[in-house]
């Protein structure tokens, strides 16, 4: 971690302004990515996950001055967001609508084959992740995102024993329906 | 799994956003960065605003009932002010999702509650305040309520007031509706957690 951080008895504020200033520039230049993967395996229209991302966003920003450094920031930062997300989905105004996509929104975009290809393919990993049931839909994006057990279980708050075995069941669940689907 | 495997999805899953993806998210953390300072900055304005109202009313009539109800008001607006900022802390980092799940359960209960107890609470306060209105005009008189009533529904200021009246008991059901759902979609997400340990459990053993 680049930017230093003031150690103080836990429970109270541990940065500065300037260092939550930094920090929160530090997320957004090596967290978007995480953040965007987040929200979009929570919300499929893209309108509502721009609103999510800015939560997202304004939530790290208000929790910075509390981040203690005792974890990564990206396991402090997914963290965050799988908890805006979850509080997204459950507030939603009604059930999302499942949208037919038009016939010729691939060939709009004129991608060669293969593209088309790793697109579709990437389209029913997300449709297939957003079906699981949101306790592995988290231990399954975390695993994706290359986090280890140790830090999943951090952000899940349990063992890292248990992480393994949520990882497990979220990877056979969503092998099954992925096979269900391709 | 035919076809592609778990490494395989991991490296889709992991794709960099676009350029104009990224563009965008750089563009969401400007605005989220200038909203979470115009929340602290109205926060600031709000508190100087009602201590400076405090303030002049102290120096206006410094007696000590008046130094009193301002020290007392601003106590508890520090307080306020504290409790709000740690409430927006809570909600962001409270624990574990499964911890989450649950305090969410709690504030969107609490929340349907008070918009519970207002509805109960707005048609007498509205009784009230008419019968308040017209004892007022007929000196106490309530041997014609009903016409009264009426009278004072077709006037400029009952045309005025039953509508948003209307409109503020619709808000009032549609919250409570909404903080309905919320609790059912958390309680099946505490539920999910919940079958979740259990096999955890169940695994280890």
């Amino acid at each position: 971690m680049a930017v230093q951080r003031i150690l103080a008895a836990p429970g109270v504020s541990m940065t500065t302004n300037g260092s939550a200033e930094q920090l929160f520039a530090e997320v957004t230049s090596g967290c978007t990515g995480l953040i965007s993967r987040i929200a979009l395996s929570y919300e499929a229209d893209p309108a509502l996950r721009r609103e999510l991302v800015q939560d997202i966003l304004l939530a790290i920003w208000v929790a910075l001055p509390s981040y203690r450094g005792d974890a990564s920031l990206r396991t402090f930062v997914a963290s965050i967001a799988q908890k805006r997300s979850i509080s997204h989905v459950t507030k939603r105004a009604r059930e999302p609508r499942q949208v037919e996509l038009p016939t010729d929104l691939v060939s709009a975009a004129m991608a060669p084959d293969e593209e088309a290809v790793r697109n579709d393919l990437k389209q029913q990993l997300v449709d297939s992740i957003q079906l699981l049931p949101i306790p592995q839909r988290e231990a399954i994006v975390l695993c994706f995102e290359g986090f280890s057990y140790s830090e999943m279980g951090q952000v899940l708050g349990i063992s890292t024993n248990a992480a393994t075995l949520r990882c497990q069941r979220a990877k056979e669940a969503l092998k099954s329906i992925m096979e269900q689907r391709l | 799994m035919s076809g592609p495997d778990f490494d395989d999805f991991a490296k889709l899953w992991q794709q960099e956003p676009d350029a104009a993806e990224q563009e965008l998210m750089q563009t969401l953390a400007r605005k989220a960065r200038r909203r979470a300072r115009l929340i602290g900055y109205g926060d600031m304005a709000w508190t100087a605003l009602i201590a400076a109202i405090v303030v002049a009313t102290i120096v206006a009539k410094p007696d000590l009932f008046t130094v009193a109800a301002g020290l007392l008001t601003l106590a508890v607006i520090s307080w306020l002010n504290w409790k709000r900022r740690s409430l927006r802390l809570q909600l962001t980092e409270a624990g574990d999702p499964a911890a989450f799940v649950e305090s969410s359960i709690r504030a969107a209960r609490h929340n349907l509650r008070r918009v519970m107890l207002s509805l109960a609470a707005f048609p007498p306060a509205i009784l009230i305040a008419i019968l308040f209105r017209i004892s007022k005009d007929t000196g106490g008189r309530f041997d014609h309520l009903m016409e009264a009533i009426a009278a004072w529904a077709l006037s400029l200021r009952g045309m005025i007031v039953i509508p948003a009246l209307a409109g503020g008991i619709v808000w009032l059901v549609q919250s409570g509706l909404k903080f309905r759902r919320e609790i059912k979609r958390l309680e099946e997400v505490r539920s999910a957690y919940v079958e979740e340990a259990r096999l955890d459990a169940a695994e280890k053993g």
